[in-house]
């Protein structure tokens, strides 16, 4: 119960100042959620690019190098 | 046909005039080429033998006159901590976010405002940029500002409370009010006290005695004994000859600028300097060149360049004694050595200092420990330190005599109130009794005070130690309205600035101290503050 309510206040906290901080703190809710979204798309391509690109380049790097490496030695 | 033969010779004239000019144009064309041809060096020997004055400054000038060595002053007259670039990068963006939901609630919705009629082929009659901004970012946090008090605002005020419908579009109100600490008012030395105050009984009977208010200008049938009691009171006060009192305070700027100042002189003007400065300069058409905020060196350097072009009639430093938004001091000492070494001119604005500042509250002269006659014009305001309105000019007689004559606010502008001017003869008086500097001790006592202990709270605050208006940063708007908020919670009412008086970046909360503010009521202040600091994240300083 306690360590319930702390997580909330945490929670209800970080939320408040990030609001204040997006400026979101002083617009209407249907603005908020708009930028909410945005944020969420934002990041949700951010995370796919990462997923897709970035993971699978970089597992061809090591792939790769770890191939070459074989042949040499 | 009168009219076409009116035409006819107005058409002639034209023309002719027009055949003179080219002629002219041509002879003087000509002769100039002749004279630059042959007589060149007579001409400049003429010119050097000729304006003593000016070859002193145009030539001998910048050779002769040492630098300034800025050592011997104190020239850093408050602190300006920077914020760091996180800081800075997060407030940028969220003034994104803001235009970008505003003009997505201008494309969905009709604003719901007033809108222009029947203006078509004509210029907007608002800048839009400023018509949008107010629409859509001021609107959000408008509950913030322009609050109504119904209560004489002492060190304590009472707010009505309102509440919107309509996302502050507009505003109704609740029927109840809340008594707070009034942390918003530039009532420095508490005179603004209502009934019961110390002043009260002499400005009543003025009252009686001269009637509410003299419907007419003080040049026409508005001027009394009172006013040039006043007046008298006012330069003695000072400390210099003579003065002359405005009824109000933005326009004894406006108007006796444009008095002081022609298109041939130049004014150097402090960055910071308030509204009613550069429109009065804008007024009298002086060329206007801006020095970096409080910074001499700056200055020095922008003046030897105006005295080596030579061609000003005079240079006039415009420089404010505390800036409002800041909460620095100018360095006046300085400017006065600076001034006297090239020959400039100072025009002093003591709106904020008057009475704030200086041992026997003189002002910024008095604080700095400068004789008032080496401050050629020296400007005041009544509205702050004295509890009433109006402004002031003070200076030589010659100067008071000038500006009786040339500038505007004292043939045209209505005459002060008396019981105004005698609120302001009564405050000048106290202030030279004991009671009246113990308000002058308590003032400082309690701006080091609460500077101190908002400094060791962490947050960031502009501005010199000694000023009273203290301003706390919090750099974006909701965090603004959010510390306001939070704060008339716990019973404070203290002032957000946003954009137009600031930076856009750097919206801010502005601490008014008061004489009469108890310890206890500061206290009380303290922890609302310290409590808002915590909740909204407001500790941005670094320093140790």
């Amino acid at each position: 119960m306690e360590v319930g309510k702390k997580i909330q206040q945490f929670i209800s906290y970080w939320y408040l100042r990030y609001l204040l901080v997006t400026e979101l703190y002083m617009v209407e809710p249907w603005e908020k959620m708009i930028v909410h979204t945005l944020f969420a798309v934002l990041f949700g391509l951010f995370w796919y690019f990462n997923y897709s690109v970035v993971t699978t380049c970089i597992s061809q790097l090591r792939s790769t190098t770890a191939h070459d490496i074989e042949l040499i030695l | 046909m009168a009219a076409a033969v009116a035409n006819g010779c107005v058409d002639t004239s034209v023309v002719n005039s027009r055949n003179k000019e080219e002629c002219n144009g041509k002879e003087k064309k000509l002769l100039n080429g002749k004279i630059n041809n042959h007589r060149n060096g007579y001409l400049n020997s003429k010119n050097t033998s000729n304006g003593v004055n000016k070859s002193r400054l145009d030539e001998e000038g910048p050779r002769i006159i040492p630098k300034m060595d800025w050592s011997e002053y104190d020239t850093m007259r408050g602190s300006f901590e920077k914020c760091s670039l996180l800081t800075a990068v997060l407030t940028n963006l969220g003034l994104y976010i803001l235009m970008f939901l505003g003009f997505v609630n201008q494309i969905l919705f009709k604003p719901n405002v007033a809108t222009e009629k029947n203006r078509e082929g004509y210029a907007p009659l608002y800048d839009p940029f400023e018509q949008f901004f107010s629409r859509y970012v001021y609107r959000r946090v408008k509950h913030c500002f322009n609050r109504p008090i119904c209560s004489a605002p002492g060190a304590e005020v009472i707010l009505k409370e309102r509440c919107s419908d309509d996302h502050n579009w507009t505003f109704r109100f609740t029927g109840s009010k809340r008594r707070c600490i009034n942390l918003g008012s530039y009532n420095y030395l508490g005179f603004a006290e209502g009934e019961g105050g110390s002043t009260h009984a002499d400005v009543a009977a003025a009252t009686r005695h001269f009637g509410l208010a003299m419907c007419s200008s003080r040049a026409e049938l508005g001027d009394t004994a009172l006013h040039r009691e006043l007046e008298h009171t006012t330069a003695k006060f000072l400390g210099v000859e003579s003065a002359i009192v405005v009824g109000m305070g933005f326009a004894t700027n406006t108007l006796a600028l444009p008095g002081l100042l022609g298109p041939g002189a130049l004014a150097l003007s402090d960055a910071n300097n308030h509204a009613s400065l550069i429109l009065g300069l804008r007024l009298a058409r002086a060329t206007v060149r801006v020095f970096r905020h409080n910074d001499v060196r700056h200055l020095e350097q922008l003046a030897r360049a105006a005295l080596a072009e030579g061609k000003w009639r005079k240079i006039v430093i415009v420089v404010e004694g505390v800036y409002s938004m800041e909460g620095s001091i100018c360095p006046l000492a300085a400017l006065v050595a600076l001034k006297k070494r090239l020959g400039l001119q100072l025009y002093l604005d003591e709106a904020h200092s008057i009475g704030a500042l200086g041992p026997r509250g003189r002002g910024v002269t008095d604080y700095a420990g400068v004789d008032p006659n080496d401050v050629d014009v020296l400007m005041g305001t009544f509205t702050k330190s004295f509890g009433a309105a109006g402004g002031y000019i003070a200076g030589s007689a010659r100067l008071t005599a000038w500006v009786r004559a040339q500038g505007h606010a004292h043939t045209y502008a209505h005459a002060m109130a008396p019981a105004v001017a005698q609120q302001i003869v009564c405050a000048m008086r106290a202030l030279d009794a004991p009671a009246g500097r113990a308000r002058i001790a308590a003032l400082r006592d309690n701006t080091h005070y609460f500077r101190n202990r908002l400094r060791e709270m962490g947050v960031v605050t502009f501005g010199h130690h000694d000023s009273p208006v203290v301003p706390m940063l919090v750099y974006t708007f909701s965090k603004m309205a959010a510390t306001v908020e939070r704060l008339t919670d716990s019973g404070i009412a203290a002032v957000g600035v946003g954009f137009p008086a600031t930076p856009l970046n750097q919206a801010r909360i502005r601490f008014c101290l008061c004489a009469s503010h108890s310890r206890a009521q500061l206290d009380a202040c303290l922890a609302g503050v310290r409590r808002a600091a915590a909740e909204l994240g407001l500790r941005y300083s670094r320093r140790a």
